[in-house]
């Protein structure tokens, strides 16, 4: 069996801090119970509680620990953590200013409520400067899809149709 | 017809569990595309459906769910807003909502696909790169191959 090593990079802190905690998620969880979280995390203004609650309990407590250990580093100084999981292993390279950053992905902001979280990613998907773009893009599709799309750009969670939403309660921090 | 179904206890309990549709949407749907999959939402019985329908309606009547339904430049007899004019033929980029580019203009895609090329038996050493930059269409994957690593 060979090897697979996948290098990812990107100049955006947010990006970089969500591949770790998608890629985190994916080794270690079982599939079984990092798909959902993964797939919220990833695309939907809401989680449920239960999902922050796991990545609380479980994702976070791995980079506290490097944040803990490199306190006394320079802000600007390049710090690598590799974490191994069974066969797999993931290495983050990151400034000490960015590690410290890392956790405070794992907080809902004082105050951001449901209804919040989902109007500010509309402000971007049913941004009122784009209705003709959006509106040429649905002229070609199917009535019920364009009902699809539309609910999908306005609640912003990722799940079929008539799937409940019920349980995504949380903002997604 | 089984004997049990002549039961109307038993027929009361299959009418309710029975998956109920949305027999608008489903009406609609089979006279105007018939080879589309037609039922984006399925209850498990009447009664659900039934309490379901004061929020579901939104949906249901939504003018989008019209084969008449036109865009808002043609409603409002303007020019599109992605259509220049004669003064100024480019575009403008306007800036709106958030300025983040949390998922690029690639969906979700496998970029692998090792069925379709090396095989799913494929044993050799992989080397991904994803240099990454704000826009998706630069995210350039290069391959490679026989360079055996650590890990």
């Amino acid at each position: 069996m060979g090897h697979c090593e996948v290098v990812v990079n990107d100049k955006d802190p947010d990006i970089v801090a969500r591949n770790a905690i998608l890629l985190l998620l994916a080794l270690h969880f079982s599939p079984d119970v990092a798909t959902p979280i993964m797939l919220h995390v990833w695309y939907s203004a809401l989680v449920s509680a239960n999902m922050l609650r796991c990545l609380q309990d479980s994702i976070l407590p791995l980079l506290q620990e490097v944040c803990k250990k490199i306190q006394a580093k320079p802000a600007q100084s390049l710090l690598s953590k590799k974490w191994t999981f069974g066969t797999r292993s993931l290495r983050l390279v990151l400034t000490k200013e960015q590690w410290d950053r890392l956790p405070l992905y794992f907080e809902v902001p004082d105050g951001l409520s449901m209804a919040q979280a989902q109007a500010i990613r509309a402000s971007t998907t049913l941004a009122p400067e784009r209705k003709d773009y959006l509106d040429r893009a649905l002229l070609t599709q199917q009535p019920a899809w364009r009902v699809c799309v539309m609910k999908f750009r306005k609640d912003g969670i990722l799940l079929p149709f008539g799937s409940s939403r019920k349980e995504l309660d949380t903002p997604n921090p | 017809m089984h004997p049990a179904t002549k039961d109307p206890h038993v027929w009361e309990w299959l009418h309710m569990h029975a998956k109920a549709v949305c027999w608008f949407k489903l009406v609609r749907l089979i006279f105007t595309f018939p080879y589309i999959d037609r039922t984006i939402l399925q209850y498990c019985g009447k009664s659900c459906q039934q309490a379901h329908w004061s929020i579901h309606k939104g949906d249901c009547k939504s003018p989008l769910m019209k084969i008449t339904w036109r865009p808002s430049w043609v409603l409002e007899a303007r020019e599109p807003a992605f259509i220049g004019t004669e003064e100024s033929p480019f575009v403008d980029m306007v800036s709106y909502g958030r300025q983040k580019y949390l998922w690029g203009n690639v969906p979700a895609i496998d970029l692998l696909n090792l069925q379709q090329n090396e095989g799913v038996d494929f044993t050799e050493d992989l080397r991904l790169l994803f240099a990454g930059t704000r826009h998706s269409t630069r995210l350039c994957p290069l391959l490679i191959p026989n360079q055996p690593l650590e890990i």
